[in-house]
C-alpha cells in the first residue's frame, strides 16, 4: 500500500469581503479532499476562479486555512502558524516553482544568490566553498551554466529563468513541489525542454509534483492524475489519460472540448457564459444546488437543489454530478495476490 | 547522482567597474560627481586652504570690491568673502546631509514599516506624515528652530523633520506595491523571515526611486537652511554661511557693493544645480536594471 | 481574383540605442477577400511588429527599408496620417491581446463603442446610444443594456474581449487583425471567443489575419498559415498542406513542440538554440541557419522562394530534409 505523502481533508478557506452590496465572503476553497501518493505527480486544472491558486497557497502555507487538515509526513500543517512557517522544519520539503519566473526572482539577486539562498537559510549551510559546491551541482542539474549564475534576472532569458526558479525550489530535494503554471509564461519551444527537465529532476531526486496548469495538453503529459476544480470544488478526478479521453464531469467535457484541435469533445459539450460569483452574500440563504448549473449543458430542475457531492463513478475515477451514472457492482476478475 | 557540481564561478562584475559605465554613459552626471567631489575637497579643507582668517574683521578694507588680495571681495566688517565662502562649504553640506540623511533613514524605516505590517502601525504613521504636512512647511521649520534654540544642529533637526512625510510615504508605497509580489512569496518559501523580507528583499528593491529624491533634497535642504539664516534663525554671525551671507550682502546691494551678496548666492545655486543633476546618476548606480 | 491585402518583399529596422534592429526583411504575405490567415511564431518573430507595420501604428524608431503594402489596392506605406485614419476602424480594424488593458480604463465601453460610429458611420447623435447597445447584444454579452454603462475593470477578461470585438466589428470593416486575441483567457473562453469571431466573419465576408503563437488554435481556425522566424517568412501554405507536409526546418520542428495530441512527453522535440541577436550586422542569410541541423555551405546564400502551387517555402533545402 503506497503511503501518501501529502492529505488535504475537507480543506475550506473563506475571505471577508466588503462590497458595495454589503459585506459577504469569498468561498474561495469549499470543502476540498485529495492525496498524493510518494512519487506521483498530481495535475490540478480550473480557469480563474476556481480557486487552485488559494488551494496552492493553503499547501505551500502562506495562507492559512478556515477549515480543514493538511496532513503531510505525520504533520497537519494547517495548525502551523504562518508567520512560523519560514522557521518550521517542514519548510524545505514543501517548495514552490512559480508561473512568471521573472516576477519570483529578487531584481537585486544573482541567479547564486537565488539558489543559495534556501541552502542559507533553511539548510544552515554557512561555509562558502560547500554552497558554491551544491549551488553548482544544482545548477548543472538544471541546465544552468555556471558562467550564468552571475547575472541578474534582466540578464536572462525566459528560459534561464525558469531554471533559476526550478533550481532555487529543487535545491533542498523537496519531498512534494508544487508547480503554478512553470511553463505559461514561456514559448513552445521552450516549454518542452524545461517539461523534459521537470520529468528528469523528478526521478532524479524522487520529488512528488502537485502540477497546476490551465493548459491541458501539457498536464496530460506530465501527470499521472488529474483534478478538476470549479468555483472552489473538485469536480472530477481522474487518472490523466482517462480524464481526456473519457471526460465525466459536464464542466470536464467543456474543458476538453475547449482545447482549439483536440479530438475528443464535441460541439455540443461547449459552455458559454461566466462562472456564477462565489461570494455570498450575509443575509442571503445558503446555495443549495450544484454551482455550476447556469453554465450546464445538461441541467435539469433537479440540478437547484441537490448539491453533487464526489462520488466514484469508476476505478480511480471520482466526479460530481447527480447525473453520472455510478458503477454496477464490479464484475470484472478480481486480482488474487 | 552525478557529484557534487565542479566548475569555479566567475568573478562578480566589479561595483567600481559600474560606477565608471554609468559615469561614462552620461555626461552631465559625471560633471555633476566631479563637481559634488569639488564641494566636498572644500567642506574637508576649507579652513586650512582659506587665504585669509575668515573671523578676522578688518575695518580698513571693508567693502573693497574684488581684487588680487581679496578674490570675492570683502564684507561690511572685512572679512574675506572668499575665505568665507570657503568654509561656509563645510556648515551647508554638514547640514544638508545631516538633514537629509536622517529622514531618509528615519523615514525610510517608518514607511517600510507601515508598508509591509499595516494595520495600526500604518494608521499611526500615517496620521503622523499628515499633520506634519499640514504646515506649511517653511513656518514649521522656523518654529522648531525658534523653540529649540539657534543652532546648526536644530536647523538640521528642523530640516529633516520637514522632510520625514516625503520619505515615508514614498518607502511605504514602494514596500506597499511589492509586498504581494512573487518574489516576497518566493522569498518566505525560501526561509525568510519578516524582518528579513524587509530588510533584504523589499527596502533595497524600494531604494531607486528614493535615491533620485535624496539629491533633489539636498538641494532643497540647503536652500532651507539659507532661508532660516537669511531671516535670523539658525546660523547665528559671526557663522559664516551661505544663507547669512547672502542676507548680510542683501542690504548693500542697493549702494552697489554687489559683492557681497552675489558670489555667496551664487556658490549656493551652484551647489544645489550640482545635487540635482547628481540625481539621475545616483538612481542608475543604484538600479540593478543598468547594469549590461 | 485580387489579394485584399498585400504585402510584398517588407522590410522594416528599428532604431534603437543599441544599434539597429533588423525586426522584418523580404516579408510577404497575401489575404484573400473572407479568408482566414493565420499568422504564426515564436515571440521575438516579427509578427506583431508587422501588424502595427501595416495600420502605421509602428514604434517611432521604426523605419520601414523596402517593399510595399497595400490594402484594396490602396497603398498603406505612402499614405499620410488622416487616411490611415480613415482606413483604421471602418475598413480594417484590430483586435489586440490582453483585453482589459487595451481598452480605455476610465471610459465606459458603451461610449467607446459609440466613438467609433461617430467617427466612420453616419448614425446620427440619437441613434448612437441604440446601435451600441446592438453591437453588445451582437458579441452576444448579457444584459446589454446595463453593461454599456460598465468600466473595463468590472467585467470579465472574456467580456472585455467580445467589447473590443464589438468596437472593431461595429463598422463592418473588411479585415479584422486580431493579434492573440485569446492569450490569457481561460479555454473554455477562449473556445466561446473564437466561435464568434468565426461566425461573425463568416456572417460578414470578412477576411481575417489571425496573429498566434498556438499552433493548435491556428490549424482549427485558419484556412492558410504563415510561419514567421526571426523577422522572416520561412513557409506559406493552406493549413492541411502545412500540417501534412511541413517543408522547412522551423516550421517541422515547431509542429513536433507542440503538445497537442501527443501520448507522451518523449514525443515532444525542442528546438536547438535561440532567436539570432536581430542588431547583429553578419546576420546569415537564413535567420534559421544557426539552429538547424541540416545546414550546409549551400546556406549561406541568399534564400531562394521555392513555390509549388500555393506552398511557397523560403529555404535551400526543403525537399532534402523530408528525410
Amino acid at each position: 500500500m503506497t503511503v501518501n505523502l501529502l492529505e488535504v481533508i475537507d480543506l475550506h478557506k473563506r475571505f471577508e469581503l466588503r462590497t458595495p452590496q454589503g459585506r459577504g465572503e469569498l468561498h474561495a476553497v469549499d470543502g476540498v479532499s485529495f492525496s498524493i501518493a510518494q512519487g506521483e505527480t498530481v495535475g490540478l486544472v480550473g480557469e480563474s476562479g476556481c480557486g487552485k491558486s488559494t488551494l496552492v497557497r493553503l499547501i505551500t502555507r502562506t495562507l492559512s486555512p478556515s477549515e480543514g487538515q493538511i496532513r503531510f509526513l505525520g504533520n497537519d500543517l494547517a495548525l502551523i502558524d504562518p508567520r512560523r512557517m519560514p522557521s518550521h522544519k517542514l519548510r524545505r520539503d514543501v517548495q514552490m516553482v512559480f508561473q512568471d519566473a521573472h516576477e519570483s526572482l529578487n531584481p537585486r539577486y544573482t541567479a547564486f544568490d537565488v539558489i543559495a539562498e534556501p541552502l542559507r537559510l533553511l539548510a544552515g549551510v554557512a561555509d562558502a566553498a560547500d554552497l558554491q559546491a551544491r549551488v553548482l551541482e544544482i545548477a548543472q542539474m538544471c541546465g544552468l551554466p555556471s558562467e550564468l549564475l552571475v547575472r541578474f534576472p534582466h540578464q536572462l532569458s525566459g528560459g534561464q529563468k525558469a531554471r533559476v526558479g526550478i533550481a532555487r525550489a529543487a535545491v533542498l530535494r523537496p519531498r512534494l513541489l508544487v508547480l503554478d503554471e512553470p511553463t505559461a509564461a514561456l514559448d513552445v519551444s521552450v516549454q518542452v525542454v524545461i517539461l523534459r527537465l521537470l520529468a528528469q529532476l523528478k526521478s532524479a531526486l524522487g520529488m512528488s509534483f502537485l502540477f497546476v496548469s490551465h493548459d491541458l495538453n501539457v498536464v496530460r503529459l506530465l501527470c499521472d492524475r488529474v483534478l478538476v476544480m470549479y468555483l472552489g470544488r473538485v469536480v472530477e478526478s481522474a487518472p490523466a489519460a482517462q480524464l481526456f479521453s473519457d471526460p465525466r464531469h459536464p464542466y470536464t467535457r467543456a474543458l476538453v472540448a475547449s482545447i482549439p484541435g483536440a479530438s475528443a469533445g464535441a460541439r455540443e459539450d461547449l459552455i458559454a457564459g461566466e462562472p456564477q460569483s462565489p461570494i455570498r452574500m450575509r443575509g442571503q440563504p445558503a446555495d443549495a444546488g450544484c454551482n455550476f448549473r447556469s453554465r450546464c449543458p445538461r441541467a435539469t430542475a433537479a440540478c437547484e437543489h441537490t448539491e453533487p457531492v464526489l462520488q466514484r463513478v469508476g476505478v480511480q475515477r471520482d466526479a460530481a454530478c447527480i447525473h453520472l451514472p455510478l458503477p454496477e457492482t464490479d464484475k470484472s476478475p478480481e486480482v488474487i495476490a | 547522482m552525478s557529484a557534487r557540481g565542479t566548475g569555479t564561478l566567475a568573478a562578480r562584475p566589479g561595483n567600481w567597474a559600474h560606477a565608471r559605465h554609468v559615469l561614462a554613459d552620461n555626461p552631465f552626471s559625471a560633471v555633476a560627481a566631479l563637481v559634488f567631489l569639488g564641494f566636498v575637497l572644500v567642506a574637508l579643507f576649507g579652513p586650512s586652504i582659506a587665504p585669509h582668517d575668515p573671523l578676522a574683521s578688518n575695518a580698513g578694507a571693508a567693502l573693497s570690491p574684488p581684487n588680487a588680495q581679496y578674490w570675492f571681495g570683502t564684507d561690511a566688517l572685512g572679512r574675506d568673502i572668499f575665505s568665507r565662502v570657503l568654509v561656509a562649504t563645510r556648515i551647508d553640506l554638514l547640514i544638508a546631509f545631516g538633514a537629509v540623511l536622517s529622514s531618509f533613514v528615519i523615514g525610510g524605516l517608518l514607511g517600510a514599516c507601515a508598508g509591509y505590517f499595516g494595520g495600526w502601525m500604518d494608521r499611526v504613521v500615517m496620521r503622523g506624515c499628515d499633520m506634519v504636512m499640514s504646515f506649511p512647511l517653511f513656518v514649521l521649520a522656523m518654529g522648531i528652530v525658534a523653540a529649540l534654540g539657534n543652532s546648526v544642529f536644530n536647523i538640521v533637526i528642523a530640516t529633516a523633520v520637514v522632510n520625514l512625510p516625503f520619505y515615508i510615504r514614498v518607502a511605504r508605497t514602494e514596500v506597499n506595491v511589492r509586498r504581494d509580489a512573487p518574489f516576497v512569496e518566493a522569498a518566505r518559501l525560501a526561509g525568510n523571515s519578516d524582518a528579513r523580507i524587509l530588510f533584504v528583499h523589499l527596502i533595497p528593491n524600494a531604494l531607486p526611486p528614493m535615491m533620485v529624491q535624496i539629491s533633489l533634497n539636498m538641494g532643497w535642504a540647503i536652500l532651507n537652511a539659507a532661508g532660516l539664516s537669511f531671516i535670523g534663525l539658525g546660523v547665528s554671525p559671526p557663522q559664516a554661511e551661505w544663507g547669512i551671507m547672502v542676507a548680510e550682502g542683501a542690504a548693500f546691494i542697493i549702494s552697489g557693493e554687489w559683492w557681497v551678496a552675489l558670489f555667496p548666492g551664487a556658490v549656493l545655486m551652484c551647489a544645489v544645480f550640482t545635487f540635482n543633476l547628481l540625481g539621475d546618476g545616483l538612481r542608475d548606480l543604484i538600479d540593478p536594471r543598468r547594469r549590461t | 481574383m485580387s489579394a485584399l491585402l498585400r504585402v510584398e518583399d517588407l522590410s522594416l529596422q528599428f532604431r534603437t540605442r543599441d544599434g539597429l534592429v533588423r525586426a522584418l526583411e523580404q516579408v510577404s504575405l497575401e489575404v484573400g477577400r473572407g479568408e482566414t490567415v493565420g499568422l504564426v511564431g515564436e515571440s521575438g518573430s516579427g509578427k506583431s511588429v508587422l501588424s502595427y507595420a501595416l495600420l502605421g501604428l509602428s514604434d517611432a524608431a521604426a523605419r520601414i527599408t523596402a517593399g510595399s503594402a497595400s490594402f484594396d489596392g490602396f497603398d498603406l506605406l505612402g499614405a499620410d496620417e488622416a487616411d490611415l485614419r480613415n482606413l483604421r476602424g471602418r475598413e480594417v480594424a484590430m483586435i489586440f491581446q490582453n483585453p482589459k488593458v487595451a481598452l480605455n480604463p476610465i471610459r465606459k465601453v458603451g461610449h467607446q463603442i459609440e466613438d467609433v460610429l461617430l467617427r466612420h458611420t453616419t448614425t446620427t447623435r440619437a441613434a448612437l446610444r441604440e446601435r451600441a447597445i446592438e453591437c453588445l447584444a451582437e458579441m452576444r454579452i448579457p444584459d446589454p443594456a446595463r453593461r454599456y454603462h460598465a468600466y473595463p475593470f468590472e467585467l470579465s477578461g472574456g467580456l472585455c474581449q467580445r467589447v473590443m470585438i464589438a468596437i472593431a466589428l461595429a463598422c463592418n470593416p473588411k479585415l479584422l487583425i486580431a493579434d492573440e486575441p485569446t492569450t490569457g483567457l481561460d479555454v473554455t473562453t477562449q473556445a466561446a471567443i473564437m466561435q464568434l469571431i468565426r461566425e461573425k466573419s463568416r456572417e460578414r465576408g470578412m477576411a481575417m489575419l489571425l496573429i498566434t503563437h498556438d499552433l493548435g488554435l491556428a490549424r482549427e481556425q485558419c484556412d492558410r498559415m504563415v510561419v514567421m522566424h526571426a523577422g522572416h517568412v520561412v513557409e506559406t501554405a493552406p493549413t492541411d498542406t502545412l500540417f501534412a507536409q511541413p517543408l522547412h526546418p522551423y516550421t517541422r520542428q515547431l509542429i513536433a513542440a507542440t503538445p497537442v495530441g501527443r501520448a507522451s512527453l518523449d514525443e515532444l522535440e525542442p528546438i536547438r538554440g535561440q532567436l539570432p541577436d536581430l542588431r547583429r550586422a553578419d546576420l546569415p542569410a537564413c535567420r534559421f541557419a544557426e539552429r538547424c541541423a541540416h545546414r550546409t555551405e549551400a546556406c549561406d546564400r541568399p534564400l531562394p522562394r521555392l513555390q509549388d502551387g500555393h506552398h511557397i517555402v523560403r529555404c535551400h533545402r526543403p525537399q532534402e530534409t523530408l528525410a
